[in-house]
Parts: structure tokens; sequence; C-alpha cells
């Protein structure tokens, strides 16, 4: 079905496309939020808050973007904002002070000879540093690196210059690099 | 320092975001620096391999937690469907106050049939006390002034015990 007579259908109220909606975006949104939020439950939590913001507001999208430019733009602030609660809340419920502990866990865990890594030491191990990575710059990684979108649409999703974005992934690329480097150097 | 600042920008060389001039430099400083060559294989190899990796897939059930939430939130911004489902609520309270107030009136109303002094009671007691009197046995009876036997000896017609 083309993206105008979904839009057509989702802008009438019409519930019956919702399903047809929900199974041709759930991937890109799910894909986002897990990244963004490194979690199972609130990455589903995030996508759930996700499809009722846009089934809710689908009557402000103005059409001068693509529809999964949209919905890229709302998952990436949901999530944002989730973490930016989260934060607020580990701060207040002491979590916050136990993080650096978190971290090093995380990477004694992975203290295995190279043969030996595993898929999800790799995966922890770089979705550990990109964790750590400031908010914006932890954004524009995942949507160029993951949903391998261009610099165009992240800026767009992001709502900044192309060469913010620029910028942007160039930094989160060498705090990565300089990261990653210092794990591996910590295992052998 | 010079290692920090060549190490810093390997990503970007994997990735092909760097100008010739600093792929150059690199390309030179790790066929000089074999401690560098050998992190830049090691962080070539997971950046690549974690790339590759599929996407991580949601719950099967996740349209219908989606589903339920939606239906949920709906019936709350709906004031129409909020007032039935409030009248439902006073409607099964008033039912349940209804039934106990009833029951309570069925007791108060009824209740007498089944209690001791009943008329089929009072006849066993009062056939019991002829029986006591025909042999004279209820000038033995001891009967303390406060007991439940007292009453059940006032209330029997034929009652001729100490008590009377």
């Amino acid at each position: 079905m083309e993206e105008k007579i979904i839009l057509e259908h989702l802008k009438n109220g019409d519930k019956f496309i919702y399903k047809y909606f929900y199974d041709q975006y759930v991937r890109m949104v799910y894909g986002v939020c897990f990244r963004m939020t490194s979690n199972k439950e609130e990455a589903e939590d995030a996508v759930q808050d996700v499809f009722i913001k846009v089934f809710n507001s689908i009557n402000s999208f103005r059409e001068d973007s693509k529809l999964s430019t949209w919905i890229y733009q709302i998952s990436v602030n949901i999530c944002i904002n989730k973490s930016r609660r989260k934060k607020v809340i580990n701060f207040l419920s002491l979590d916050f002070w136990e993080e650096e502990k978190g971290e090093k866990e995380m990477a004694a865990d992975s203290l295995t000879p190279r043969e030996e890594i595993e898929r999800s030491e790799i995966q922890k191990i770089v979705q550990g540093a990109i964790n750590t990575l400031p908010a914006k710059q932890k954004t524009a990684i995942i949507l160029s690196r993951y949903e391998e979108l261009s610099y165009k649409e992240i800026s767009k999703i992001m709502e900044l210059s192309i060469s913010a974005v620029e910028s942007l992934l160039f930094r989160a690329k060498e705090n990565l690099a300089k990261k990653l480097i210092r794990y591996k150097e910590i295992f052998q | 320092m010079k290692h920090k600042k060549i190490q810093k920008k390997f990503l970007l060389y994997i990735d092909g975001d760097l100008s010739v001039a600093e792929k150059l430099m690199i390309d030179q400083h790790l066929n000089e620096c074999v401690s560098c060559k050998k992190h830049f294989e090691e962080l070539a190899d997971i950046w690549m391999k974690e790339r590759k990796f599929e996407k991580p897939l949601p719950s099967p059930a996740l349209w219908y937690d989606l589903k339920n939430r939606m239906e949920k939130e709906t019936e709350r911004s709906n004031p129409l469907r909020a007032i039935v489902g409030n009248a439902k609520l006073l409607l099964n309270s008033v039912i349940t106050v209804g039934v106990v107030v009833f029951a309570i009136f069925l007791g108060s109303r009824f209740g007498s049939v089944l209690s001791p002094q009943s008329a089929a009671q009072n006849v066993t007691y009062a056939q019991s006390a002829n029986i006591r009197d025909e042999f004279g046995m209820s000038y033995f009876d001891a009967v303390p002034p406060n007991s439940l036997a007292k009453d059940l000896f006032i209330t029997s017609p034929n009652n001729k015990g100490l008590q009377k």
C-alpha cells in the first residue's frame, strides 16, 4: 500500500489501518528504540509510546518530509526523553552512583581472548561504548550506522544542519575509537 | 601523544570518512607502529562484525500490548464511555448494598423461626418439663439463676420447678 493511501486512512481515523501501519514500521521503530535504550522492555515501552503518538498526532504531520523521517523523529525524541527521566530517577534512587560499577562489570564480563569473543560480547562492547556518548552523538551514530540514513535525513530528524551532523558523527567516531581501544587495552 | 591522535581516527578511517591526506598519514603510521597496527586490526574486526549483526526484533505480543493500551487510553479520553463506566460501578455498588439490606430484613423478619426459642423447641422443652414434673424431678434441679436453662424452664407452660 502506498504511503499516501496509508496516510489518508490514518488521518481519517480508520482503525483497520493501524495493524498494517504497525507491521510496516515496527521493525524500524524498534531498531532505533532498542539501540537508544539498550533494553528490551524499555524499547518495547518506547515503541508503544511512538505508535500512540503517531496515531494521535497524525494530523499534525505536514507531509513536507517522508513519513519515515517523521516517525524517526518521534522515536528519537521519545527515547531521549525516557533516558533523561531515567537518569533523574536513577540519580534520586542512588542507582546513579552504581553506574560506573555497572560499566566495569560489563567490561569484566567480556574478559575473553579475541578468538573467543562471541557475538553478544562484541555487541555488548560496542553498544556499551555507544551508550557512553553524549545524547546527540549517540543519536547520530545510531541513525547513521544502524539505520543507514543519509546525513540529510539525519539532519531532518535531528533538526540540525548537515554540517552539524557531520561534525557530530566525526566526534562520535573519535570518542568511540578511544573508548573501544581503551576497552581492548583493559582486557588484554 | 601521536599514537593517541592516530588511534582516534581509526573508525573514521574504517568508515571512509577521512580525507586522502589523513588516510595516507594513518597508512604511514600503521606501517611503522606495530602496536597501533594491532589496535587497528582489532578495532576494525569488532566494528565491521558488529555492523553485520541482524537487527533486534520486537516480541510478537507487542502489537496486542499496544492495542490494549490504546483501547484503555480511548476509554479514558472518551467522556461518554467514562460516564457509562462510572454508572456501571455505581450500579454494582447499589446492587451489593441492596442485597445486604434485603438479607438483614429477611433475618430480622424470619430469623425467630431458627432461634432456640422457636415453637418447636418450646414444645420439646415443655414435654421434657412435663416428664420431669411427673416424676417430681424438678425439685432436685440446681439451675443457676442466670443460666440459659432457667429461661427454658420459665418459658415451658407446665414448669413447676424451683425457679418458678
